[in-house]
């Protein structure tokens, strides 16, 4: 059974492939700056929040803003997405209705466009983190260990949310709501280390926030990511990306027939 | 190998239903328990209602949906043709659209690359294929969506009733695309509501119903299932009988037998107008309840939807046979039964014909193949080779005259149809199916079998019933034929319907062909009743025969208040007979008989007429007592008859009723007919002479022993001395030649009509039909016998005469004539163009004396003209025609060129008088000429001919001095124009004006003499209008006694006695030259040396001398001058001549 899926998602890679690049580009269709967008939008973010944390409310860390933007471009990923593979059977059902694709490959689609998008945005950024810190250099191949935990975390949930969101239509809003908040409680223009206990315990039960510590400790700290924090999000990531797709699986006849 | 299985697969839904506030969920089985499997290259249908499962089974096949249990196998690529334009962004133009789904199809690039070219020529969409898809029209939606589907190469191929969106053409790509990709070993499952897509495309069918499969079988089977549960379920009804299974579906009967569709698509039902709706209704369109169904039988009644019941049908099944009534209980118009059957029969049977279907030619609509009503109702189909795929059946319809037609349908739905007219309320048609051919066979030998021997009997039947025969002739009343027939020893005598009536009325002529007969027999007579609705018209005949005599009595009657005109009452006979008589006449028929004719019949009021006998045929006699009028008519080769008819008057009907008999004489001894025609004839001829004396009496006008009669039958005029003709054949005439004819009016054209006045008067006119124009010419005898003539002309539009003339055609037996002036036998026999001329010269006579030659011959007399100022020319001559010699007194008048004859007034054409007595006519009158004279030399000027005198002789002859001009080939002479003096003869000079007819140019002439004998000429002409003129003389003709010529001081000669006949002229011309000053001369025994001069101012190398002997007529010598004229003569005066003539007196 799990063969056979894997077996026709293979042959379906180059739909796969289409499919994502087709949606980063109609992300971007008709827009002046293009994919330059996924440069300034972190930088946007980054430079707002150093504005009121760095010099409004005076956050105590060096190179505030670069510590800010490791997280906010791992950030912005996560969150566009989500939202994204959680409306993606309704944005999609008549390609899907049409054409003989794994449903997998609905959300899947989403999640690699704005992986893409993400990666991108990241290249143009990386240069930043090495002029400010050469050291950078050193641990980047750990990246792409955090880039994979990263993407399996995120797709497991994808799977979730593009199902319950076929299931429960108020999904989206409530979505659209809750990233606010989770905004809020992952350490992104703060460090975990300033909250006090027991508030730090939201933080730290937020699978998010581990994410975004690995890149912070590649990026801004220029260090090896802590093993303690690497072995947590593996396993988050894998338990995610199989609830998330065995949920899916499951699921898939009853989807088949509300689309 | 399978493509696709399915086993035992379960699909459900859950479906939300809110009711108000109440939400409730529900399992919905979509599919339940269906198994099947689809073998590589082969076409399954999936049909069924609406909500049947079919797009659930499609979506499961695909993989787009996954059972709730049961497994599905689809081994191969898939693609789903489904709903229309789905996986399109419709941002992207149709080729971007292409490359994204072909992607997600897997189809590889450089594949694609070939493929692209193909899809966007299968699309047909042309630039479109580059514009964004939102701009695209469904019909394009569907063929790119179409083409991308199929072009994709897949294994499988789901489609599901998309089709039926597109044009015509669009779906027969797609339908031909298909068939092609099954022919290419493609395997397809195909849903869709199309049965005839399913019919031909389709291997095998499932027939889903509730989610189920009900069935599934070949397209033949399951299609017509499918059709049968289709409709309201109390209105379907299954009835089943051994192999026959009839279904009976809410107004429709279909048929199967041994599991053979025998009907097809519709199957039976009736249509019928209904005149309220002004619309065509079919019994499909009742809605339908089955009132009772026992075993074999039920009874259903259709009813419209405001609740009226309409039709009663009664079905019954019963070994191997469907009986299958309807009544109709609301008044319907012109009810009819369509039953579509299989195409597979192709051939039909009935009673008395048989024939194969033609092939399905019309592609939409139906094609008539026969239609009639067939003995005892009986129509089978049948195949002419039996294939085994339908059952041979007959169909029979209770009311057997009943009318059945034969049609194919188009052949996009191939089927026969039967159709049959319902003509009251009620039909009742049996169908009877056979296991296999022979037993068909059998059955249908059976029944014609005992079809032959049934009409056979009442053949004879009839024949016994209809026939009354005495002596030899016998006759038979053939109401199949509609023909009544009479036959003697055997012989059939009549030929077509035999006897017959007929009379003329719209809107087409009566005729028995049209009515109902009825037929009696009273012993020996045979009475017969023929009526017709409409228009109402009845008539009875009673025939008897007695011996060889046939008696008949005929009534007849119709509607209206209009009497039947020509009514007439005859019979039809062989043609063989070839002599008819009537009355006195008798005359042959033509054999041929081609062209249908009317013999003209010259006493068509005779008391017998008929036909003579004719080898074997016997003499037919008409006995016409009742003095009607007969008839005697060929009927031309298309009925090859000969038709001998009573025409009753008009007044015959009374109060539209006619009433007529007679009676027929059959004879072999015509002694009968013979004695009766020699008995009219002498009627006639007595009764002939009788009316012709009066006809002669009436146009006869009598003076003495004088009289003048006017033969309109010949169209003569002849004058009678006595029991003696002075006239001759076409006796006295008078014409004229119009400048719009090409020839003289012949009075033989003419109408000839008479009014004789009194005894001594008669007017005769001709009448020229044509032309409009009337000559009336008034002959009154006056007293010593002197017959005045008066010609007129009467015209109602304007006519150019040029010439007039007043003739009279001689008996032979005259001899002499004499005028004024001159005398002469008519003993001449030269002969120019036909016409031997005795006097044809121009000198103006207006009367002449003509005497016998001897004693022995008729009485002389003179005829004259009173118009001497018109100066007619008198020619008497003999004319060589068709019938011999004529001699002719001619008078002919030239007439002037602004003359013209028209209406209102009458014009007067001549003045004569011809009148016994051989008195010689006064001198003409002087008036007409002027004399000028000077010692022994006279000059008299007359009309265009001047002669001159010399001692009291006339030394010129004819025409003497004259001018002559030629134009356009034909010769003008001066004689024939119009005179006027221009001074009264004053001293020595006179001058005159001549205008020409037929060319305007005028002349004026100024003659001087002087003492010496020196006559001065000069001529001036005027051209009024453009004209060619070849050739211009001016001449001396000299009497035949000068007999040498000389152009003095250079050459002379004799002149011969002989003159031209013809024109050929040249032997007789002694001298051609450039003129000298001395001029031409001539001289003669005792005559004056005479010489003709050209005057030296017109001597200038233009005209020529001639010196020759005139022709015939005048018998003359000419001294000439002639010039040659090149071109045109513009309007203008022009000097013409000046010469001189200077006679010597002898030294």
């Amino acid at each position: 059974m799990l063969e056979e899926k894997i077996r026709r998602l293979y042959l379906c890679r180059r739909p796969l492939w289409d499919m994502a690049v087709s949606q980063l580009k109609a992300k971007y269709a008709g827009s002046y700056l293009g994919i330059w967008w996924a440069v300034f939008t972190p930088l946007l973010l980054a430079a707002s929040i150093n504005f009121v944390f760095g010099k409004v409310f005076k956050v105590g860390i060096n190179n505030y803003t670069l510590y800010v933007l490791a997280g906010i471009i791992p950030w912005l990923f996560s969150t566009n997405a989500l939202l994204e593979a959680t409306n993606s059977f309704s944005a999609k059902a008549a390609v899907f209705k049409q054409a003989i694709l794994p449903a997998e490959l609905i959300p899947l689609s989403s999640i690699l466009a704005n992986f893409l998008n993400f990666l991108i945005g990241f290249i143009f950024l990386l240069p930043v983190f090495i002029i400010v810190n050469f050291q950078v250099v050193k641990f980047t191949p750990f990246l792409f260990i955090v880039l994979l935990l990263h993407f399996l975390f995120v797709l497991g949930l994808g799977f979730l949310f593009s199902l319950a969101n076929v299931f429960f239509r108020d999904f989206t809003h409530f979505l659209s709501i809750f990233i606010m908040i989770w905004f809020w409680i992952t350490p992104i223009f703060y460090s975990a280390d300033m909250l006090p206990w027991p508030f730090r315990l939201v933080c730290l039960l937020n699978p998010m926030s581990y994410y975004v510590m690995l890149y912070q400790h590649v990026l801004f700290q220029a260090k090896m990511p802590s093993p303690a924090i690497l072995s947590v999000s593996s396993l988050l990531s894998i338990l995610f990306f199989l609830a998330g797709y065995l949920t899916f699986a499951k699921n898939e006849p009853r989807l088949l027939k509300v689309i | 190998m399978k493509a696709v299985s399915f086993e035992s697969v379960y699909e459900k839904y859950h479906i939300k239903f809110i009711n108000g506030q109440k939400i409730s969920w529900e399992e919905i089985w979509a599919l339940e328990d269906i198994s099947f499997e689809v073998g590589r290259g082969q076409v399954l249908g999936v049909i069924g209602q609406n909500g049947a499962g079919k797009t659930t089974l499609l979506k499961l096949a695909a993989g787009m949906l996954i059972p709730d249990k049961g497994r599905i196998e689809a081994n191969g690529k898939v693609s789903v043709l489904m709903e229309l334009g789905a996986g399109f962004n419709p941002e992207f133009t149709g080729r971007e659209n292409i490359l994204i789904n072909a992607r997600v199809y897997g189809l590889e690039e450089e594949v694609l690359n070939l493929r692209m070219d193909e899809i966007i020529d299968f699309a047909g969409l042309g630039r479109f294929i580059d514009a964004p898809i939102k701009y695209y029209s469904q019909g394009m939606y569907m063929r790119l969506a179409f083409a991308l589907a199929i072009y994709v190469e897949p294994d499988i191929l789901l489609i599901d009733d998309i089709l039926a969106v597109g044009d015509e053409e669009a779906q027969q790509k797609c339908f031909k695309k298909i068939s092609d990709l099954k022919q290419s070993g493609k395997t397809i499952i195909l849903a869709t509501h199309d049965m005839g897509m399913i019919s031909r495309l389709a291997d095998r069918v499932i027939l889903l119903e509730k989610g189920r499969i009900i069935k599934e079988d070949i397209p033949q089977k399951a299609v017509p299932a499918y059709l049968e549960t289709v409709g309201e379920k109390k209105g379907i009804a299954v009835l089943e009988n051994a192999k026959l299974r009839a279904v009976f579906n809410n107004g429709r009967i279909s048929v199967d037998y041994e599991g053979l569709p025998v009907t097809k698509g519709p199957g039976g039902y009736l249509s019928f107008f209904v005149p309220a709706l002004n619309t065509w209704v079919s019994s499909l369109n009742l809605s339908w309840q089955i009132k009772s169904a026992e075993s074999g039988a039920i009874t259903a009644e259709g009813r419209s939807s405001d609740g009226v019941l309409w039709q009663v049908w009664i079905i019954r099944v019963h070994s191997g046979k469907l009986e299958w009534q309807v009544q109709i209980k609301e008044k319907t118009q012109a009810p009819q039964v369509d039953i579509f059957l299989s195409s597979e029969y192709d051939r039909w049977v009935s009673l008395d014909q048989n024939s194969n279907f033609s092939p399905f030619i019309s592609r939409h609509n139906w094609h008539s193949i026969d239609t009639g009503s067939f003995p005892e109702g009986l129509l089978a189909f049948t195949m002419a080779e039996d294939k085994g795929l339908v059952s041979s059946l007959a169909l029979e319809r209770q009311d057997e005259d009943g009318q059945i037609k034969l049609f194919n349908t188009g052949y996009e739905q191939e089927a026969r149809v039967v159709k049959m007219y319902i003509q009251d309320s009620l039909i009742c048609l049996t169908v009877s199916l056979f296991d296999n051919k022979d037993n068909f066979d059998d059955y249908m030998k059976r029944r014609h079998a005992r079809f032959l021997s049934n009409r056979q009997e009442e053949a004879r039947r009839l024949l016994a019933q209809r026939t009354i025969s005495s002596g030899l002739l016998r006759l038979f009343a053939d109401v199949e034929n509609k023909a009544l027939r009479l036959y003697y020893k055997g012989r059939e005598l009549t030929a077509g319907g035999g006897f017959h009536s007929y009379f003329p009325r719209e809107p087409a002529a009566h005729s028995l062909n049209t009515c109902q007969w009825q037929i009696e027999k009273n012993g020996e007579t045979l009475s017969l009743k023929f009526f017709r609705n409409n228009p109402y018209f009845t008539q009875s005949w009673i025939f008897s025969l007695v011996d060889n005599q046939l008696l008949w009595k005929i009534n007849s009657s119709c509607a209206g208040s209009r009497q039947p005109e020509d009514f007439r009452f005859g019979l039809s006979l062989q043609s063989g007979y070839k002599t008819f008589f009537c009355g006195h006449q008798q005359g042959s028929l033509s054999p041929e008989n081609a062209a249908s004719a009317e013999v003209p019949l010259e006493d068509p009021l005779a008391e017998l007429f008929g036909l003579r006998k004719d080898a074997d045929l016997p003499a037919v006699v008409f006995k016409n007592d009742l003095s009607h009028s007969c008839s005697i008519k060929n009927s031309g080769a298309d009925y090859g008859c000969r038709i001998l008819d009573l025409c009753l008057p008009p007044d015959a009907a009374k109060s539209g009723e006619i009433t007529a008999a007679g009676e027929f004489n059959f004879l072999e001894d015509e002694s009968v007919i013979e004695s009766y025609l020699e008995k009219k004839n002498q009627a006639f001829a007595l009764k002939q002479q009788e009316e012709e004396s009066r006809a002669v009496a009436s146009r006869t006008i009598v003076s003495g022993p004088f009289s003048l009669f006017v033969d309109t039958k010949n169209k003569a005029v002849k004058i009678y001395h006595g029991e003696r003709e002075i006239t001759w054949c076409k006796g006295l005439h008078a014409s004229m030649f119009l400048a719009s004819e090409p020839d003289w009016l012949n009075p033989l054209d003419a109408e000839w009509s008479t009014n004789r006045v009194s005894d001594k008067e008669l007017i005769l006119i001709w009448d020229y039909r044509l032309l409009s124009l009337r000559l009336i010419c008034a002959f009154k005898w006056n007293r010593g016998n002197a017959l005045d003539i008066l010609v007129e002309a009467q015209a109602e539009k304007a006519f150019q005469p040029i010439y007039k003339a007043l003739r009279l055609e001689l008996a032979s037996g005259y001899g002499k004539w004499k005028t004024a002036g001159e005398a002469g036998d008519f003993n001449c026999e030269q002969c120019v163009n036909s016409i031997v001329p005795i006097r044809l010269k121009d000198s103006k006579i207006s009367s002449v004396v003509l005497e016998p030659s001897d004693d022995s011959g008729p009485f002389p007399f003179l005829f004259c003209l009173f118009s001497p100022h018109e100066a007619p020319t008198l020619s008497l001559f003999k004319k060589a025609e068709e019938d011999g010699e004529h001699v002719y007194v001619d008078y002919s008048i030239v007439i002037p060129k602004e003359t013209r004859i028209g209406p209102p007034e009458k014009s007067i054409l001549f003045r004569a008088r011809v009148m016994p007595g051989d008195k010689r006519p006064p001198e003409e009158s002087a008036k007409s000429t002027l004399r000028l004279a000077a010692g022994p030399a006279e000059l008299i000027f007359d009309r265009g001919k001047t002669r001159i005198i010399w001692r009291q002789e006339q030394i010129t002859d004819g025409l003497g001095i004259y001018t002559s001009v030629r134009s356009k080939g034909i010769w003008y002479d001066s004689y024939q124009a119009n005179w006027i003096t221009m001074n009264e003869s004053k001293g020595n000079v006179l001058i005159v004006k001549g205008e020409w007819p037929h060319i305007p140019i005028a002349q004026t002439w100024r003659m001087e003499l002087r003492e010496e004998g020196l006559i001065y000429w000069r001529v001036d002409m005027e051209v009024h209008e453009e004209v060619v003129l070849e050739l211009e003389q001016a001449n001396l003709m000299l009497s035949s006694k000068y007999k040498k010529w000389l152009v003095p001081e250079f050459t002379g000669g004799d002149f011969i006695d002989e003159h031209p006949g013809d024109y050929d002229i040249l032997p007789f011309r002694f001298w051609y030259g450039k003129p000298l000053n001395a001029g031409l001369a001539a001289t003669g025994e005792g005559l004056p040396e005479i010489s003709f001069g050209i005057s030296g101012s017109f001597n200038n190398g233009r005209f020529k001398g001639i010196i020759e002997n005139s022709d015939v007529l005048h018998k003359a010598r000419l001294l000439q001058y002639q010039k040659a004229n090149a071109g045109k003569l513009s309007p203008a005066g022009y000097p013409y001549f000046k010469g001189l003539v200077v006679i010597k007196p002898q030294s």
